[in-house]
C-alpha cells in the first residue's frame, strides 16, 4: 500500500510495528496470554496487561501499584460507556478508529481519563479539522478544560479570525470571564475597529448583570482603547453605565484619556502593577508585551485592523492588489485557474466573483455548455468553484443586488454570436442559477451597476451593431424594467462606477470610433451631465469608486504601434485619479504590468494576509 | 351509574333526531344555560376577560373566543359516542371549509354555520345535564387538542383553561360576531401577525381566506412578516383581495421563506405578471409543494401560461398545482413538471430508506464483530450477515425490534440517547455464550482492514434541510463564504453540546472513593453544559 513512499530508514521500523500490532492483535483474537478482563457494566473485555499499561500511563501505574486491581484478572472500570472503551482497544490493537461526531467527545473524555496519548492526538485532531462557527465555542472549552493547547490555540484562531459572527452566538454571551479575556486579548481578533470589541464585552456583561459588573474591570484590560477614537471614548465609554459609577474604572480611563494626550505613564512602575495585581493571568500577556505599561494603554493594532483599501487586478496569470496609497503592491491569488475572458464583482460585503469561459459538459445533453464562477476566498487565497453559469456569454454585465448576482444582455457563444436581453441571476441563499425577467431588448458590451437594489443597464451595442443611448433599470422586488433619461452619447465598452451617488461613465466606443468624453448621472434627479473628459480615448476603460476617489486604470487606446505608422489598439496599464478640486485627472502610475488584461476591482483586504511585491 | 349514563346517551340520540330543530332553538338554548350556571362562574369569567381585554380590542377577544369554542366543542360531544358521527373531528371540518372557501365565498358563510350549529346544541344539552361533568371534563380532554387553529398558544395549558371558563359569555357572543364577520373566518389578524412576526411556533397554519376588508398593508405585512418565519406551513389568503403588488412581494417572499409547502391565492386580482413573477421565485424556492391560483379577475393571458411553464422547468419540488391552463401546450408541460417531480420525490424517499436501511445493516455487522470479536469489516467482506436469531440465540442481541428503532429522520439531539440504552441491553450475558459460538472456532485469517463505504454519513444527509446546521461538518457553506451566509448559520453552543456529547443522566454512582478530579469529571459528564465548566487559566 503505503510501502512506496517509505523512506528506506524507517522501512525496518515500520515492518517490525506492523508486525509486533498484529501479532498482539492475533494473540487476542486467539485468547492467548490474555491476563486481563476489562469489566465495564456487563460488558467484559479480555485484553492484555502488556499492552494496555504500554500504551497508558494510567494502567501501567495501576498495573506496577500495590493496589489489589493490579493482581485480579478482572478490571471493573466505570465512567466509561463499554462501547467507547470497545472502541479504544480496538484502536489499540489495530490502530482502527471510527470517529463520528457523536462518539468523539466520549471517545476523547475517555482517553483523557485513562490517559492514552494516540487516541487523545487523534481525538485533537478530529476536533480541529472539524472546526465549524456552531462548534468552535464549544470546542475552544473542551479544549481548556482538558488541558490541550493545541485544541484550545486552534479553536481560538478559529474564532478570532470570525470574531464578529462569533459574538453573535448567543453562547458567547455563557463564556467565562477567563475564557472571554482568552479570546480578547488575541492580537489576532479579526476586528476593523476596537469598539467592536468594546461591545462584545458590553453585551457579554449585560447578559448577566449582576455577576459580571465585578469581572469588568479587569476584562476592560483586554480592551485596547488607545485605538478606539476619542469622540467614541468620551461619548460611549467613559459614559456606558456600567463604568461611569465605578471609581476604580474611572482612574483607570484616565490613564487612557492621558495616553490620548500623549502622556504616558512611566514605563517602569512596578508599584502600579502591584497594586493591580489581582489583573490575573489574563493580562500578563498585554503587559509583558508593552514592557511595564498597563494593559489597558496596549496599542498593539488587531489583525483585522490592518485590512485597507486596494486595487484588486485578477487576470488569468495570478491576482495582484495595488495599495495607490501606500504605492505598493501585494500578491494575492497565485492561481491561474481564472478564464482569460470574464467579468468580475466584489459585493457590497466585499466577496470578489469572477465569471465567464466556458465549461463543455458531455452529460448534460440539453445544455452542454456553462461559464465559470468562482468566488475568492481571501483566507487560503484561492478561487473557489460555484455552480457553473448556465447560458454562457461575453460582453455581459455583472452586478449584484439583495442576494442575488446579476448576469445582464452580452452577446453568446454559440455561433450566430446573437446579442442577448436574457437576465441570468444566481440566487446566494439556494445555491442556484435563474433566469430573471428579460431586458426590454439586446444589448451587448453595456454597463451595469447596481445602487441601493436597483440594477442600472447603460448604454452598448444592440444586435445590429449600433451604439445606443438606451438606459434602463430592473426593480427586484416589482420585477420590472423602466426606462430612464438616455445617455447624451451613444455609446459602448466605456468605464463605468457608482460614486457618491452618482454613475460615471467614462470614455467608451462611438459609432464614430473611440471617444475620450466623459459623462455623469445624477439618480436622484434623472439627469446626464457633460464630465471631465478623460486625457486620452480609450475603450474598455476599468473605473473603480475606491476610497473617497475615482480612478481609472488601463484600458485601450489606439497608439502607432513599432511596426507600422496605422494606428492599433493598444492595451495600456496605467492609472489614473481623479482630483475632484481641480476637476482633472492625474497620473499616478505610468505602468503596471499586473492591469494587462486583467478585471479591476475596488476592495478592501487585509495585508498581513498578503506577501508584499 | 352505568344507567344513568345509558339515558344520557339515548338523550343525545334524541336531540340528533331533531338536529334540525336545535339549529334554532340554539339561542334559547344557550340563554338558558347562561341563566343556569353562569352566576356561579360569571366571578371567574370576569377576571380572565379583564386579561383578554387587556391583550386584544373587542373584536380580537371575539374572533378568539369563537375559535376556542369551535375547537373545544367537538372534543366534548365526542365523548358521548352515539353523536360521534355527526360531529366532524375538527381538523377535517376546517380543511373541507378551506376548500370550499376559494371558489364561493359566500356559499362557504352558510355551510360553515350549518355544520357548526348541531355541534353547540350538542354540547348544550350535554351541559345543561351534567354542567359539572362536563367542566370536570374539560381539562383533561382540552390538552388532546392539537394545534388546530392559530389562535393556539405557545402555552396550551394556561389558554385551555380560560377557554373552560369562558366558554358561557362566548356563546353568548355567537351572534354578534356572527354579523362582524360574515365570511366566518374567525383568525384574529393582530395576534397572529404578532406570532408569525415572533415566529411563534405554534403557528403552523395562517388562513385569511375571505375575511372582509382586510387592509393591504396588513397583507403586506403577513407577507414580509413570512420572510423570516420558520414555522408556518400553510398560507391562505384567498378571496382578500390579492392585487399585484403582494403578488410581487408573496414572489420574494418564496425566495427567502423555507418552511411554507402551500400557498392558496386563489380568487383575486393578480394578472399574469404577478403569477409569473411568483413561479420566477420558485426557481429557488424548494419547500413549496402546492400552489393554488385558480379563479384570478382576469384572465393570465397565453404569453404568462407560457413563461409559467418554461420557468417552472427550473423547480424540483412543487407537486401541485391549482390552476387550469387555458392552453394545451403549456397544460401538457406543467404537467408532466409535476409528474417528474413526484417521480423524483418518490426517488429521493427510495433512496433515503435504502441508506438507512444499509446504515442499519452496517450497525448490525458492527455489533455482530463487536460482539463476537471480529475484525472490523470482516463480516462485510464476507458478505455473511448471520440471522439475526442466531446473535438472540446466544443472548447477544435483546430479541426485538429495537434494532430497526431510529426513525429515519431522528433528530440528531435525541439520538444519543436511544442508541445507549440499546448498547446496554444488547448483551445481557457474553461471557455463557462464548464458548457455545461456532464463528469463533473458526480459524480466519486477519484480513487487511478494509475502508468502510458505509462510514461517511450519506452526502445527501447534509444537504438535508432538518439537519441542524451546527454539525460537525467539515466544509459548511464556505463556498460562498462571507458574511451574508454566515450568520445563516447560525451557530447554537447548547445544541452543539448536545450533538457533540451523548448525556447519559442515569449513572451509577461510583463505589470508590471520589477524587476531586472524578469528581470534575462526573460533574461535566453529567451536567448538561457538558465541559462548559470554568477552567483557571
Amino acid at each position: 500500500m503505503a510501502a512506496m513512499t517509505i523512506d528506506p530508514a524507517e522501512q525496518p521500523r515500520m515492518y517490525q510495528q506492523t508486525l509486533l500490532q498484529d501479532g498482539l492483535c492475533d494473540l487476542l483474537e486467539n485468547d492467548k496470554f490474555v491476563d486481563c478482563v476489562l469489566k465495564i457494566q456487563d460488558k467484559e473485555f479480555p485484553c492484555h496487561r502488556l499492552v494496555l499499561a504500554a500504551s497508558s500511563p494510567f494502567f501501567k501505574a495501576m498495573f506496577l501499584s500495590d493496589l489489589e486491581e493490579s493482581k485480579k484478572r478482572e478490571i471493573v472500570l466505570k465512567d466509561v460507556e463499554p462501547g467507547v472503551m470497545g472502541m479504544i482497544l480496538r484502536y489499540l490493537y489495530t490502530s482502527d478508529i471510527n470517529l463520528t461526531e457523536q462518539n468523539v467527545q466520549d471517545i476523547f473524555m475517555a482517553a483523557n481519563m485513562y490517559q492514552i496519548p494516540s487516541i487523545f492526538s487523534v481525538c485533537v485532531s478530529y476536533l480541529q479539522d472539524k472546526l465549524v462557527l456552531g462548534n468552535c465555542l464549544a470546542i475552544f472549552r473542551l479544549g481548556l478544560l482538558l488541558d490541550c493547547p493545541r485544541l484550545t490555540l486552534s479553536a481560538r484562531e478559529f474564532i478570532c479570525e470570525r470574531y464578529q459572527v462569533v459574538v453573535r452566538d448567543q453562547d458567547f454571551l455563557q463564556l467565562d470571564p477567563s475564557e472571554l479575556a482568552l479570546i480578547i486579548t488575541s492580537d489576532s481578533l479579526n476586528v476593523e475597529r476596537e469598539e467592536l470589541v468594546f461591545e462584545s464585552l458590553m453585551d457579554w456583561v449585560k447578559h448577566d448583570e449582576k455577576s459580571r459588573t465585578k469581572d469588568l474591570q479587569e476584562l476592560l484590560h483586554c480592551i485596547r482603547f488607545r485605538l478606539i477614537p476619542l469622540d467614541y471614548f468620551k461619548e460611549k465609554v467613559e459614559r456606558h453605565q456600567y463604568i461611569r459609577f465605578s471609581q476604580e474604572i474611572k482612574e483607570e480611563l484616565d490613564l487612557v484619556r492621558d495616553a490620548h494626550r500623549g502622556r504616558l505613564p512611566k514605563p517602569k512602575k512596578l508599584s502600579r502593577d502591584e497594586a493591580k495585581g489581582g489583573e490575573g493571568s489574563e493580562d500578563e500577556e498585554d503587559g509583558d508585551e508593552e514592557g511595564y505599561l498597563p494593559g489597558i494603554l496596549n496599542n498593539n493594532p488587531r489583525f483585522g485592523m490592518f485590512e485597507i483599501d486596494l486595487i484588486l487586478m485578477i487576470n488569468n496569470t495570478g491576482t495582484v492588489a495595488y495599495d495607490p496609497v501606500g504605492n505598493e503592491c501585494f500578491v494575492v491569488s497565485e492561481s491561474t485557474e481564472i478564464p482569460k475572458n470574464h467579468s468580475s464583482l466584489v459585493t457590497k460585503q466585499n466577496q470578489v466573483f469572477v465569471v465567464g469561459g466556458l465549461i463543455y459538459n458531455e452529460e448534460d445533453k440539453d445544455d452542454p455548455f456553462s461559464s465559470y464562477f468562482l468566488q475568492f476566498d481571501p483566507v487560503s487565497s484561492e478561487w473557489l468553484g460555484m455552480p457553473s453559469q448556465p447560458n454562457p456569454r461575453c460582453l455581459f454585465g455583472l452586478t449584484e443586488a439583495e442576494n442575488s448576482i446579476f448576469v445582464v444582455g452580452g452577446k453568446e457563444l454559440k455561433e450566430g454570436e446573437h446579442a442577448l436581453d436574457s437576465v441570468m441571476i444566481y440566487d446566494r441563499q439556494s445555491f442556484k442559477w435563474g433566469e430573471s425577467d428579460p431586458l426590454p431588448y439586446e444589448v451587448y458590451g453595456h454597463g451595469t451597476v447596481s445602487h441601493k437594489g436597483l440594477v442600472y443597464v447603460i448604454g452598448g451595442k444592440s444586435e445590429s451593431k449600433k451604439c445606443m443611448r438606451r438606459v434602463c433599470v430592473y426593480n427586484p422586488t416589482k420585477f420590472e424594467w423602466k426606462d430612464l433619461a438616455p445617455l447624451k452619447t451613444a455609446r459602448s465598452l466605456f468605464g463605468i462606477s457608482i460614486h457618491k451617488d452618482q454613475i460615471f461613465v467614462v470614455t467608451g466606443v462611438t459609432d464614430a470610433g473611440l471617444t475620450c468624453s466623459a459623462e455623469v448621472y445624477d439618480i436622484a434627479t434623472n439627469k446626464w451631465s457633460e464630465f471631465t473628459e478623460f486625457p486620452q480615448e480609450r475603450s474598455s476603460l476599468n473605473l473603480i469608486s475606491l476610497g473617497d476617489f475615482l480612478y481609472a486604470v488601463g484600458g485601450f487606446a489606439m497608439m502607432p504601434s513599432e511596426t507600422s505608422e496605422e494606428p492599433v489598439p493598444t492595451e495600456m496599464t496605467d492609472i489614473w485619479r481623479y482630483d475632484e478640486a481641480e476637476k482633472s485627472w492625474t497620473g499616478i502610475l505610468r505602468e503596471i504590468s499586473y492591469a494587462e488584461g486583467s478585471t479591476v476591482l475596488p476592495v478592501r483586504l487585509n495585508t498581513l494576509r498578503l506577501t508584499k511585491l | 351509574m352505568e344507567e344513568a349514563e345509558k339515558k344520557e346517551k339515548e338523550e343525545n340520540t334524541e336531540t340528533v333526531e331533531y338536529e334540525e330543530y336545535e339549529v334554532i332553538e340554539e339561542v334559547i338554548v344557550e340563554e338558558a344555560v347562561d341563566g343556569a350556571d353562569g352566576e356561579e362562574i360569571i366571578e371567574e369569567i370576569i377576571e380572565e376577560i379583564i386579561e383578554e381585554v387587556d391583550e386584544s380590542d373587542e373584536k380580537g377577544k371575539e374572533v378568539e373566543v369563537k375559535d376556542e369554542r369551535e375547537v373545544n366543542l367537538p372534543v366534548n360531544t365526542e365523548s358521548q359516542e352515539n353523536i360521534d358521527k355527526h360531529v366532524s373531528p375538527p381538523e377535517t371540518n376546517t380543511e373541507t371549509v378551506t376548500e370550499k372557501d376559494g371558489n364561493q365565498p359566500l356559499l362557504d358563510t352558510v355551510e360553515q354555520t350549518e355544520s357548526l350549529a348541531p355541534k353547540h346544541s350538542m354540547s348544550h344539552i350535554e351541559e345543561k345535564e351534567e354542567i359539572k361533568m362536563t367542566d370536570s371534563l374539560l381539562p383533561k380532554d382540552a390538552p388532546e387538542e392539537p394545534e388546530i387553529n392559530e389562535t393556539n398558544d405557545k402555552l396550551p395549558q394556561k389558554e385551555e383553561r380560560k377557554i373552560n371558563k369562558l366558554k358561557i359569555p362566548k356563546l353568548a357572543l355567537n351572534n354578534i360576531k356572527m354579523t362582524s364577520r360574515p365570511s366566518g373566518n374567525e383568525t384574529n389578524l393582530e395576534s397572529t401577525l404578532d406570532k408569525i412576526r415572533n415566529n411563534n411556533p405554534s403557528i403552523t397554519e395562517v388562513n385569511l381566506n375571505n375575511i372582509e376588508n382586510i387592509p393591504k398593508e396588513m397583507l403586506l405585512d403577513y407577507v414580509n412578516a413570512l420572510k423570516k418565519n420558520k414555522h408556518v406551513k400553510t398560507f391562505s389568503i384567498a378571496n382578500t383581495g390579492v392585487d399585484e403588488n403582494i403578488a410581487f412581494n408573496l414572489a420574494n417572499m418564496l425566495r427567502e421563506n423555507r418552511s411554507i409547502t402551500t400557498l392558496n391565492i386563489e380568487s383575486n386580482f393578480i394578472t399574469g405578471k404577478g403569477i409569473v413573477a411568483i413561479i420566477r421565485c420558485l426557481q429557488f424556492n424548494e419547500t413549496l409543494t402546492e400552489l393554488r391560483f385558480h379563479n384570478q379577475r382576469h384572465m393570465l393571458g397565453h404569453h404568462a401560461e407560457m413563461e409559467i411553464s418554461r420557468l417552472l422547468k427550473a423547480n424540483n419540488t412543487l407537486l401541485k398545482m391549482g390552476y387550469h391552463f387555458e392552453q394545451p401546450g403549456p397544460r401538457m408541460v406543467v404537467t408532466n413538471i409535476l409528474t417528474r417531480n413526484l417521480d423524483r420525490q418518490r426517488q429521493l424517499r427510495k433512496e433515503e430508506q435504502k441508506q438507512q436501511q444499509l446504515k442499519e445493516q452496517k450497525e448490525l455487522m458492527q455489533m455482530y464483530e463487536n460482539s463476537l470479536n471480529l475484525p472490523p469489516g470482516l463480516l462485510e467482506m464476507l458478505g455473511y450477515i448471520p440471522p439475526l436469531e442466531f446473535l438472540q440465540q446466544h443472548g447477544l442481541v435483546p430479541p426485538s425490534s429495537e434494532l430497526s428503532t431510529e426513525p429515519p429522520t431522528h433528530n440528531q439531539t435525541e439520538q444519543p440517547e436511544p442508541k445507549k440504552q440499546l448498547k446496554h441491553k444488547s448483551i445481557p450475558k457474553q461471557p455463557s455464550a462464548e464458548p457455545a459460538n461456532p464463528l469463533r472456532d473458526v480459524q480466519l485469517k486477519r484480513t487487511p482492514k478494509k475502508r468502510d463505504p458505509f462510514l461517511e454519513l450519506d452526502p445527501r444527509d447534509d444537504r438535508r434541510q432538518e439537519r441542524p446546521s451546527f454539525q460537525l461538518r467539515k466544509t459548511p457553506k464556505v463556498k460562498d463564504a462571507g458574511s451574508g451566509e454566515m450568520t445563516d448559520e447560525k451557530p447554537n453552543l447548547t445544541d452543539v453540546i448536545k450533538t457533540l456529547k451523548p448525556v447519559p443522566r442515569r449513572r451509577v454512582p461510583p463505589k470508590v472513593e471520589l477524587t476531586p478530579r472524578d469528581q470534575l469529571l462526573n460533574e461535566i459528564k453529567k451536567s448538561n453544559v457538558a465541559y462548559l465548566k470554568s477552567v483557571s487559566i
